[in-house]
């Protein structure tokens, strides 16, 4: 199932290199909902989510000619999306104007004015589980996001965050323990 | 604390990624390990959950737009380098060509100063060439005229008189007969020669 889709998005690709443009719309769709919804989940603020998500488009475009396929276009489009995620936070924290601020609260990019945003935080305060996923530290949050977000196989996780399938593993064995424990405290045994 | 098999293969098998081999050995394992089992459904059920109350947003149409225009422009900007690139490919192509350019000339400048000298020299032996022939020409008139002079019995004549006087004989008869074959064999070849009789 796995290698199927990423055989499609690879024969995208290459049609893309061989001039044709739909092509890359069609793969644009394809990856739209799921990539912006797994930059938003970090940012909690669309602004800054569009941005980083424009950022990961014009990366890939770029990184087309030396795309490889030997792992599948979803695990190459995430990581680009988790590195420019890092990158737009490494920023963040170096400019003065969010010294103060802790890169680890992810709210901290709610912006208050905003209809949109607020209708967001609305939807997430009454869906207790995403507010739980959202407090589970950085590295085990990625790993769960890319798999029921990004609908990555793990071993493609393991090839997007560059790290050991066991070490991706790991970390879905205690994000989901750490998420029984969230929600055991606050709602009862599931 | 929990099984180390389902740390192994627990997420493996639910996500579908374990070999076939892998997936008989643990579906035997779960039949026996209740640890694995309450694991198991643990996290399917978590990830269900999850995955069914997630929302996936798309991004503003303006952003989407931008998205695709950054696109086509990235797009123009990557057929430039494309470009660039066979340009700059093509640049020691470039002087490899100028270079067997010059080549060409020089070879060319060579031969034609080479043409220029040989057809002076071809001038020259033309003109040897034809005066040959007017020797040539020359000297045939003059055979012409030695074979008529043959053919009318003047030299023969001159040179029976020679013969007689030298060998101081009467025998005209004999002097007649040895000398008459040996002229008759010239006069042929001379004929032959010249003529083609």
């Amino acid at each position: 199932m796995f290698m199927d889709k990423s055989k499609g998005d690879a024969e995208l690709v290459r049609a893309y290199l061989s001039g044709k443009e739909a092509a890359f719309v069609k793969l644009y769709n394809k990856y739209e909902r799921p990539l912006f919804s797994f930059i938003l989940r970090f940012f909690k603020n669309i602004q800054i989510a569009e941005d980083v998500f424009q950022q990961t488009w014009i990366k890939v475009i770029n990184g087309l000619p030396d795309y490889e396929e030997r792992g599948s276009f979803s695990s190459w489009l995430f990581g680009i999306a988790n590195n420019c995620s890092i990158d737009y936070i490494r920023k963040r924290k170096r400019s003065k104007i969010d010294e103060s601020r802790d890169a680890e609260d992810l709210s901290m990019y709610a912006d208050p004015d905003g209809d949109s945003e607020r209708e967001f935080i609305e939807d997430e305060e009454r869906d207790f589980l995403m507010r739980a996923v959202d407090r589970l530290p950085e590295d085990q949050k990625r790993v769960v996001l890319m798999r029921i977000i990004g609908d990555l196989p793990f071993k493609e996780i393991a090839r997007a965050l560059d790290c050991p399938l066991n070490t991706v593993l790991g970390r879905m064995h205690y994000a989901v323990r750490n998420l029984k424990k969230i929600v055991n405290q606050n709602m009862g045994r599931i | 604390m929990s099984c180390p098999e389902f740390k192994r293969f627990g997420f493996l098998f639910l996500s579908g990624e374990l070999s076939r081999d892998e997936k008989r050995f643990y579906r035997a394992h779960i039949k026996e390990c209740l640890e694995c089992r309450q694991e198991l459904f643990d996290a399917r059920t978590i990830m269900k959950t999850i995955k069914n109350r997630v929302v996936l947003e798309r991004p503003g149409k303006e952003a989407r737009e931008s998205i695709l225009k950054k696109i086509r422009k990235e797009r123009v900007s990557f057929f430039e380098k494309i470009v660039d690139e066979i340009k700059s490919a093509l640049l020691p192509r470039r002087l490899i060509i100028g270079f067997s350019s010059a080549v060409v000339v020089v070879v060319l400048i060579f031969f034609g100063v080479q043409y220029i000298h040989h057809q002076k020299i071809m001038d020259v032996d033309r003109a040897l060439v034809l005066k040959w022939d007017d020797d040539f020409y020359s000297n045939v008139e003059w055979m012409d005229s030695e074979i008529d002079r043959v053919k009318s019995g003047e030299l023969l004549a001159n040179y029976f008189a020679v013969e007689y006087e030298e060998s101081g004989s009467d025998d005209w008869m004999s002097i007649m007969s040895n000398d008459f074959y040996l002229i008759r064999g010239a006069v042929e070849t001379l004929m032959e020669t010249f003529y083609g009789i």
